[in-house]
């Protein structure tokens, strides 16, 4: 069996990196982007030696590859290969989901914008909190910075658009809406996004370190579990 | 092998930084490629030591810039540095030099030309961090909290021993030299978003001239120019190599670099050779680029026979 002919296309983009679509009706599925993931980890191990770095993110997969090893016909004949069977396999087997549990401490200490995003929806701030924390989100591609998942897709009701002045510090932890798309803070940087709480987890602490250290990848599925004030300082939270 | 040296910088200008050819298997987690900004003249400074091609080497942005050595090796200066002196004396870039222990080497910010690199023999040595010796400013990552380095701060470089270390007197070449304030051409291969855009702005992107803005850095340079505006549809962010060429939605361009973002959600237009972006990283703000259509194959070709010649391939 082999996927559909026209699952994907294979572009060259620049001398060591093509880029892979896929194919999706309005927003990528995240059995899409969890088959993706998967094409990801058969090509590195079936190709070891041919592909640097490998970056996937919604319903795409770019791949710098050593393109003095290989032509670059010989190497886009490869990943075709090799992600048509991933994608078959993905098809028949669903690949295994992470699912992590993210507490999350929703407050006005936390949350600079929870009052003013659930004022803005005309909602108030338990229900905007069920809302967020209900359905589990799905990691579409991590950026922005080390470690920055972009998870998808909030509740139609909780889309908020990126402040008009992006904050100069957000703390490390926090947890904020840009559009329809949730994230986390990993470390505390400048940021635009709508903050409602924060997390006492580490989300990446490998600023130097391995690099299985990050709590987060593409594909995985995450919840956010709402928590009281004692026990995000049990479990190591800050407030400040 | 001998105990190792350190070079003291006492002025390292406003953005000196350790860089090596950047990091490999990190983007899918957010971080930065980095590497040395001007590949050609990073690669030559380490050729010319006999040094592994990857070596971490010294990238000072402008200058000016003053260092001592504590003990002898020797080094290489290549890029934008002309006037350069040796406790005084004037030495030339593009060659190999020796350097005694107490040595002092300057010089003033180049006429032309951005970036210098400063190679000592085996490289820098900083404590071999899983990611390599590249250093981000952006991101924070890499040795020194990602720089820039500060005033007086010292770097490890492992020491000589003479008698087993006879190395060739080299020098670059005049005709590898490049001249950095000669009208630069961009290639572009059209690519990624590249019909999304209307032919009325395709035309205008290849007929203007383009100004280097100010906010150019490592991440990437935006350009400013005669372009009109584009409306552009939702895009999902993918990745973005190394010269994409962003188009905002108020029509001037972005050309990604180094210490760029992993993924973008701006169409690109294309993506730029890397032999361009090389001595794009030697331009400064103020001066003027143009961008023509390139031939990817053809770009392939001069790059795979660039790195044969720094054996890389």
């Amino acid at each position: 069996m082999t996927p559909a002919g026209n699952a994907f296309s294979i572009s060259q983009v620049c001398e060591d990196a093509v880029i892979v679509h896929f194919r999706y009706q309005r927003i990528p599925a995240p059995e899409l982007v969890r088959a993706i993931a998967a094409c990801r980890r058969q090509l590195i191990a079936e190709l070891p030696g041919l592909i640097d770095d490998c970056v996937a993110s919604y319903a795409s997969l770019l791949i710098y590859y050593a393109f003095t090893r290989i032509p670059v016909e010989d190497f886009i004949e490869k990943i075709t290969a090799s992600i048509n069977t991933a994608l078959c396999a993905a098809e028949e087997r669903p690949p295994a989901t992470t699912a992590v549990e993210v507490p999350t401490y929703y407050s006005a200490e936390t949350g600079p914008d929870l009052a003013r995003l659930a004022a803005l929806k005309e909602i108030d701030v338990h229900r905007l909190i069920q809302l967020h924390s209900q359905t589990p989100y799905t990691v579409y591609a991590i950026g922005f910075a080390p470690g920055f998942a972009y998870m998808g897709f909030v509740d139609a009701l909780l889309a908020a658009p990126r402040l008009d002045k992006p904050r100069k510090a957000v703390t490390r932890g926090s947890v904020g809406i840009a559009d329809r798309q949730t994230g986390i803070y990993p470390s505390d940087s400048p940021g635009g996004w709508n903050i409602i709480g924060r997390t006492p987890l580490d989300i990446f602490t490998a600023a130097a370190g391995g690099r299985d250290n990050c709590l987060l990848k593409v594909g995985d599925s995450v919840i956010f579990k709402p928590i009281d004030r004692g026990e995000f300082i049990r479990l190591g939270g800050k407030l400040s | 092998m001998n105990a190792g040296g350190t070079v003291t910088l006492h002025k390292p200008g406003p953005c000196a930084l350790l860089q090596d050819l950047g990091r490999k298997g990190w983007q899918h987690l957010g971080f930065c490629q980095s590497g040395a900004m001007d590949e050609h003249a990073f690669l030559w400074a380490n050729k010319l030591l006999g040094n592994r091609p990857a070596c971490a080497a010294l990238e000072i942005t402008l200058g000016p810039f003053a260092c001592r050595f504590d003990s002898a090796t020797r080094i290489a200066l290549t890029g934008a540095a002309e006037r350069i002196f040796l406790n005084g004396e004037a030495v030339r870039p593009w060659q190999q030099l020796p350097v005694a222990g107490g040595d002092e080497l300057r010089f003033d910010a180049p006429a032309r030309g951005l970036r210098t690199y400063l190679a000592v023999r085996h490289g820098f040595d900083p404590d071999s961090p899983p990611m390599g010796a590249s250093m981000a400013v952006r991101e924070k990552t890499g040795p020194f909290g990602g720089g820039p380095l500060p005033p007086q701060c010292s770097l490890a470089f492992r020491g000589l021993t003479p008698a087993a270390d006879r190395h060739r007197r080299l020098a670059t070449p005049a005709r590898f030299i490049p001249r950095y304030d000669m009208p630069l051409h961009l290639y572009l291969y059209p690519g990624f978003q590249h019909d999304s855009f209307s032919p009325h702005y395709i035309e205008a992107f290849f007929n203007t001239e383009f100004t280097i803005t100010s906010r150019a850095n490592r991440m990437a340079y935006p350009l400013a120019g005669d372009t009109p505006g584009c409306r552009q549809a939702h895009l999902m962010s993918e990745g973005t190599p190394f010269g994409a060429v962003q188009i905002p939605p108020d029509g001037q361009p972005i050309i990604l670099l180094k210490e760029r973002q992993t993924i973008g959600g701006y169409p690109k237009i294309g993506c730029l050779s890397h032999l361009d972006c090389f001595a794009l990283a030697q331009r400064r703000p103020g001066e003027k680029v143009r961008f023509a259509r390139g031939n990817l194959a053809d770009s392939r070709y001069r790059l795979k026979t660039f790195y044969t010649f720094f054996d890389l391939a």
